[in-house]
């Protein structure tokens, strides 16, 4: 056949509604080849089927775009998955998100903890220096007042002299461990650059300088112990202590 | 245009293709499947099983053979084909008039289309509407609705020629249109360009 003959046949309308059999169907697409002119009528005629089809169209039941949506999530797709169209990139994008915001606040989490973590080490070595101090001031305390309490150490009221009437001091004097305490109760007042020193005193040696202090009132202060002491006396001496006691200051004594 | 669009996405696995192929193409379909069944849950079914082939089967499509509406109406008419051998339906629906088996709403639906279609097709002789009512949207093959008429399959031949000879008119004349409407608008656009 030319190409308007079979134009003309009829042929193309029924091979396009599938009514031929195999034979016919063999023909058109031989001619269909031959002449690919005839393949713009196939589309014309599918387009006219289609624009028939469409003005002879029914509206389905709402719900049902839905349904097949959902079955063809459910079906899936090799390489897709059951999430279909670009949901995918852009639920990965939210997921980078979210993680990149998690991982910057565990980050400044992080720091920030750390520098937690470094002020509370500082703090804790402070702390426990200040305790060992305590601890070692503590311990200090018990040994004095071991030492105070020993059945060995003798304590005596030192006498205030009449210049020094004020004056209360308690003295604590260990021949056997060969130590001697002061402790204060009341001293009299001394001037910018002075001390109070104490003096031990021999029959037929001149004064012996000693310690020389400054206390307050409850100070148990460790002085020096002299052999054969007869009395130890204490003087206001200028910052440094003196060689021989300024007797116009002589605050007080004790006979041992 | 958007035949293109859509099976573009739908090679893409993009859902969005999957919906527009729907709103363009369901009321189409699912009339064809409706008429090929008379029954309207074995009608969805059918529509149901096009869309998913047409998603899982996709790379099948071959633009060279077949437009893709053609391409669906034949994977809808296969599925509607082997549903109805299944349930046996095919006698059975073939003896009962389309407009008399409906259901009340469906009916009144199918009705209001169908003066659409009337308003569209006034030009066409109702018995050329008639041989494209069996063929293309009831499935009826040409010795069968040569039986029920009783009109030659010669008859049929011919009127199935000058059915589509006439729709193709409309559509030309269609085109035409919208290409004289579209030369007004550029004619429009250059007079305006130009200051006259």
């Amino acid at each position: 056949m030319t190409k308007d003959e079979i134009k003309d046949s009829g042929l193309l309308e029924q091979y396009v509604l599938g009514l031929l059999d195999a034979e016919e169907t063999a023909l058109v697409e031989e001619h269909i080849a031959r002449f690919p002119d005839l393949k713009q009528d196939i589309k014309e005629i599918e387009s006219a089927l289609h624009m028939y089809a469409q003005a002879m169209g029914i509206n389905p039941r709402e719900g049902l775009e839905d349904q097949i949506i959902e079955s063809a999530r459910a079906s899936g797709r090799s390489g897709l998955g059951p999430n279909l169209s670009n949901m995918v990139p852009k639920a990965w994008l939210w997921a980078a998100s979210i993680f990149g915001i998690g991982l910057l606040i565990s980050l400044f989490s992080l720091f920030s903890v750390k520098t937690e973590l470094n002020k509370l080490q500082s703090e804790y070595t402070v702390s426990k220096s200040d305790c060992e101090t305590l601890v070692e001031d503590q311990n200090k305390t018990i040994e004095l007042l071991q030492k105070l309490n020993n059945p060995d150490t003798k304590k005596l009221n030192m006498s205030a002299t009449p210049g020094f009437p004020e004056t209360e001091l308690l003295f604590y004097l260990n021949p056997e461990s060969k130590e001697n305490f002061i402790q204060v109760k009341k001293l009299p007042l001394v001037a910018q650059g002075e001390v109070y020193q104490l003096w031990s005193l021999k029959e037929g040696e001149a004064p012996i300088p000693l310690s020389t202090f400054k206390g307050e009132l409850g100070d148990i202060i460790p002085v020096e112990f002299v052999d054969n002491t007869l009395t130890y006396a204490i003087t206001i001496e200028p910052e440094g202590g003196s060689q021989s006691p300024n007797l116009a200051k002589l605050i007080c004594t004790v006979g041992v | 245009m958007i035949e293109k669009e859509i099976v573009k996405k739908i090679k893409a696995g993009d859902e969005q293709g999957l919906r527009l192929l729907y709103q363009h193409y369901s009321s189409a379909l699912y009339g064809i499947a409706f008429r090929f069944l008379n029954d309207e849950m074995y009608a969805e079914e059918v529509l149901q099983n096009t869309y998913l082939k047409v998603w899982n089967k996709i790379d099948q499509y071959d633009p060279e053979k077949a437009a893709f509406y053609t391409w669906m109406v034949n994977i809808l008419k296969n599925s509607a084909i082997d549903i109805s051998r299944t349930l046996k339906f095919q006698n059975e629906k073939k003896t009962v008039s389309f407009d008399n088996d409906v259901h009340s709403d469906k009916k009144e639906n199918i009705l209001s289309l169908g003066m659409e279609a009337k308003q569209m097709l006034k030009d066409i002789d109702e018995k050329y509407v008639q041989v494209l009512d069996y063929l293309y949207l009831r499935g009826y093959s040409q010795s069968e609705m040569s039986e029920e008429l009783d009109i030659p399959i010669g008859t049929i031949k011919t009127r199935v020629k000058k059915a589509i000879d006439l729709l193709r008119s409309k559509l030309d004349k269609e085109t035409a249109l919208l290409y004289g409407i579209g030369a007004v608008i550029v004619l429009w656009w250059l007079i305006k360009s130009l200051g006259f």
